[in-house]
């Protein structure tokens, strides 16, 4: 593999989806983690 | 944010397939739960296999790009069966599942995950992978994992929501 040729559309497309769907999933899974820890912490302190 | 009305899922629900799903537990479990969940496994393997070979971590002495296209040709098939299945289920419980956060955020993320393998993922891999940056074919592998790991999860979080 070559990292020293200048990135082709697709490869500029496949980045920006790609940190996309990465962001949104880091984002949406912490919520998600963030919420069972503040019920765990309502239901026993 | 719900894709579809709530008027839908209660036809779905009074369809021929929801009426199978409700009152016949045996063909529910079989090919709904069963093959759904085979399938969703076949899935799985085929994402993780392939991308953890873009990953390097294992099928070194494989090309990746004969990984990518074996792995795609199984992917595609255990995806029609994933959604064949799937739609099954759901007539059964159409109505419950309209109001499931867990059942809505499952469909936007096999959404999202079949946009990207068909319009993004595989358009890139299909060619010559040395042409391309390392870097960029790591981050859609790690992209891919996480889509479709969302998709799983979620899945399974219907059943305890």
């Amino acid at each position: 593999m070559s990292d020293s040729k200048p990135l082709s559309k697709v490869e500029k497309i496949a980045i920006a989806s790609s940190a996309l769907i990465i962001g949104v999933g880091i984002i949406y899974w912490f919520s998600q983690v963030m919420n069972v820890i503040e019920l765990l912490e309502m239901a026993y302190g | 944010m719900e894709l579809l009305p709530l008027s839908f899922f209660e036809w779905a629900e009074t369809s021929f397939l929801g009426y199978i799903g409700k009152n016949y537990g045996g063909i529910y479990a079989t090919f709904g739960q069963s093959l759904h969940l085979i399938s969703l496994a076949v899935l799985g393997g085929s994402v993780l296999v392939s991308d953890l070979r873009l990953l390097g971590v294992l099928l070194k002495d494989v090309p990746s790009e004969v990984v990518a296209d074996q792995a795609h040709k199984v992917f595609r098939i255990a995806l029609i069966f994933i959604i064949a299945t799937g739609v099954f289920m759901a007539a059964a419980i159409a109505q419950k599942l309209f109001y499931n956060a867990a059942f809505w955020a499952k469909m936007y993320a096999l959404i999202a995950g079949i946009l990207f393998v068909f319009l993004v993922r595989r358009p890139l891999l299909k060619g010559d992978h040395s042409q391309l940056n390392p870097l960029t074919v790591k981050l859609v592998a790690v992209a891919s994992i996480l889509v479709w790991i969302s998709v799983a999860a979620t899945g399974r979080w219907i059943g305890f929501s």
